[in-house]
């Protein structure tokens, strides 16, 4: 072995050690936020909607862990409110997405012809619209609750993963081993079910957990534009708006905490997708589609 | 002679190549089979070789059903497959198996080979009972040469031969008439390939089984088979009895094809004459007019573009289809 290949080998230890560490922060980041989400009201200091005239734009402090907004609200117990608006909206957003996405993707990529053609035609239509004007349209139809906003982010997301999805069939339709077992006399019900369904479950898995950091994220957007959960209840989105627009340069810890909290978990959320997907096929060394 | 199993009847696979589209109609058609008429006896293992594009794992492929013939007929104890219904087609499917060319891409590499040849068994409901039904795996894990203990093990960590093996246990989990081998040793070490070939044959005896054997390879389908047919084209250019066709080849294409193998002794080799072919296989989408092997036969005249030849039949066991043979 050369000093080269040692190198090499000491580099690839040397990352997967990051990786694993890395790994390990975001589901230990996770962890916090999901306890957040269930019990905010043992972790939080404050009321979250009490307004206190004496305390307005207070900095950080050890009574205020991250200081004070324009009420004299306090944000850590806000941001820790707000974890369960944001959570839920993922959620909710990605599972309707990636079912309904899912179910019309294996669809439309198993059965082919023109039953694909269409849907991907319609596929193609909704991703022409842009995803901002549908969900203005869904938000002002539906008012302005969480699981409206909900709704609104996983009708923009369902198209990709229909995408993906259908993708994902079509190459794994082709496989040989789809060929045996039709052959075998499988049903068309129980090729999908048990023998295309977990070859692109890994793939789905990885692909979606990195959408729910897009969920995330589209809900700031629309609290950006006002479209976002009604106050006084707050989403991590509304508060980075309420914080930006006014207070950015005289008391910035009003956006950051919240665009701390944002970001923490979008990257939380791509990391565990990774490893995901790389955990899946490490089972069964499948390399070909990640 | 035996009574035949496989009837194929001028079988035409015509695959249209421009992609689906709602405002344009499809121009070209690639003819993968035009016209192939064979029947398969029973017990008997039939080779099938061309050259890639030759149409041979489309056949297979007509024969087992998963693709439907634009044209013609396949039928299997007399009951033409194309015209079932899929639940009398899945009945049949108890009585035709396949294994196929790659064993890394034919198992499904999230089951784990228990799992992979319980699947037929299952999915006809042959045994309900799970300890019996592993007890009959294990048992067909024996019978292919492997341990039975791998039940819980996944594809992966087993090697081409033993995938293979795997295969071939599948296929043979719902006691078949007839298997369709699609180049099951083409990807295997040469080693290997002769124990695939041993087990075979062996399990052709032990269950009475009929093979319709496709390689590309001469040499190993002499070992196997009974008969064997040649393909160019989309076409049956010759078929015979191994023996006559390895002595006696009459067709210019497979006189060419058995002039390739090489002899295991050196003299010999050196001597060797090879009938070298000009050009390179036509197209498919556009095959030559009249005899499809024309273009590159060192005998064709003008009679040859103009007129399609048939199989004829030039001794009891030997059929040709040449113009120039008579």
């Amino acid at each position: 072995m050369g000093i080269k290949d040692m190198q090499n080998t000491f580099l690839e230890t040397l990352k997967s050690y990051i990786w694993t560490i890395t790994v390990f922060i975001a589901m230990l980041s996770f962890f916090i936020l999901v306890l957040f989400a269930l019990f905010p009201t043992v972790i939080s200091t404050h009321d979250p909607i009490a307004q206190d005239a004496n305390s307005i734009l207070l900095a950080p402090s050890s009574t205020h862990l991250m200081g004070t907004d324009w009420a004299g609200r306090d944000i850590f117990s806000r941001v820790v409110h707000g974890s369960r608006i944001s959570l839920y909206i993922g959620i909710i957003s990605i599972m309707l997405a990636s079912i309904i996405g899912c179910i019309t993707g294996i669809f439309s990529g198993y059965m082919g012809g023109y039953t694909d053609l269409i849907v991907q035609r319609v596929v193609d239509t909704l991703l022409g619209i842009p995803s901002i004007v549908m969900a203005l349209v869904i938000i002002v139809s539906f008012g302005s609750s969480a699981t409206a906003i909900a709704i609104a982010i996983s009708v923009a997301m369902t198209p990709q993963i229909v995408r993906l999805s259908r993708a994902t069939t079509l190459s794994i339709k082709t496989d040989p081993y789809i060929d045996a077992v039709e052959s075998i006399g499988a049903t068309e019900g129980r090729i999908v079910f048990n023998h295309i369904m977990p070859n692109i479950t890994p793939v789905m898995l990885s692909q979606i957990t990195g959408y729910f950091g897009m969920a995330i994220v589209a809900e700031t957007t629309l609290s950006f534009l006002g479209l976002g959960v009604a106050p006084p209840y707050s989403s991590w989105g509304r508060m980075i708006q309420e914080g930006s627009t006014q207070y950015m340069e005289t008391a910035p810890w009003t956006t950051l905490f919240p665009g701390f909290a944002m970001s923490i978990t979008v990257v939380c959320s791509a990391i565990l997708g990774d490893s995901i997907g790389h955990l899946l096929n490490r089972k069964h060394r499948i390399s070909k589609l990640l | 002679m035996s009574k035949s199993l496989i009837q194929i009847n001028n079988v035409k696979m015509h695959y249209k190549s421009s992609g689906l589209s709602l405002f344009r109609k499809s121009q070209q058609t690639v003819k993968a089979l035009d016209g192939v008429t064979l029947s398969i006896n029973e017990k008997e293992t039939l080779g099938l070789v061309g050259e890639s594009g030759s149409g041979k794992t489309t056949l297979g492929r007509c024969v087992l059903n998963l693709i439907k013939p634009t044209e013609g007929y396949v039928s299997f104890n007399g009951l033409i497959l194309n015209e079932l219904n899929s639940k009398q087609m899945r009945s049949i499917r108890k009585q035709i198996q396949i294994v196929f060319q790659d064993p890394y891409a034919s198992l499904n590499p999230r089951m784990t080979c228990g799992d992979i040849i319980a699947e037929p068994i299952i999915i006809h409901g042959l045994i309900p009972n799970k300890t019996e039904r592993e007890h009959k795996i294990k048992s067909l894990l024996e019978t292919v040469g492997l341990n039975p203990n791998i039940i819980n093990r996944y594809p992966n960590e087993f090697s081409g031969g033993q995938r293979q093996r795997i295969a071939i246990a599948r296929a043979l989990a719902i006691n078949p008439k007839f298997i369709v081998l699609d180049e099951p040793i083409s990807s295997l070490d040469v080693s290997i390939q002769a124990q695939i070939i041993n087990l075979l044959k062996k399990l052709q005896r032990q269950f009475n089984l009929t093979y319709l054997f496709i390689a590309h390879d001469l040499s190993v389908v002499s070992n196997i088979s009974n008969r064997v047919a040649v393909m160019y084209l989309g076409h049956i250019v010759e078929i015979a009895d191994t023996a006559d066709l390895y002595k006696n080849p009459k067709h210019p294409y497979t006189k060419a094809l058995i002039s390739a193998i090489p002899i295991p002794d050196p003299t010999l080799e050196s001597q060797r004459k090879r009938l070298i072919l000009k050009g390179e296989v036509p197209s498919p989408i556009n095959p030559p007019s009249g005899c499809v092997f024309r273009t590159r036969c060192p005998i064709a005249d003008e009679k040859c573009s103009t007129t399609n030849p048939t199989l004829k039949k030039i001794s009891e066991t030997q059929h040709v289809s040449c113009l120039k043979i008579s």
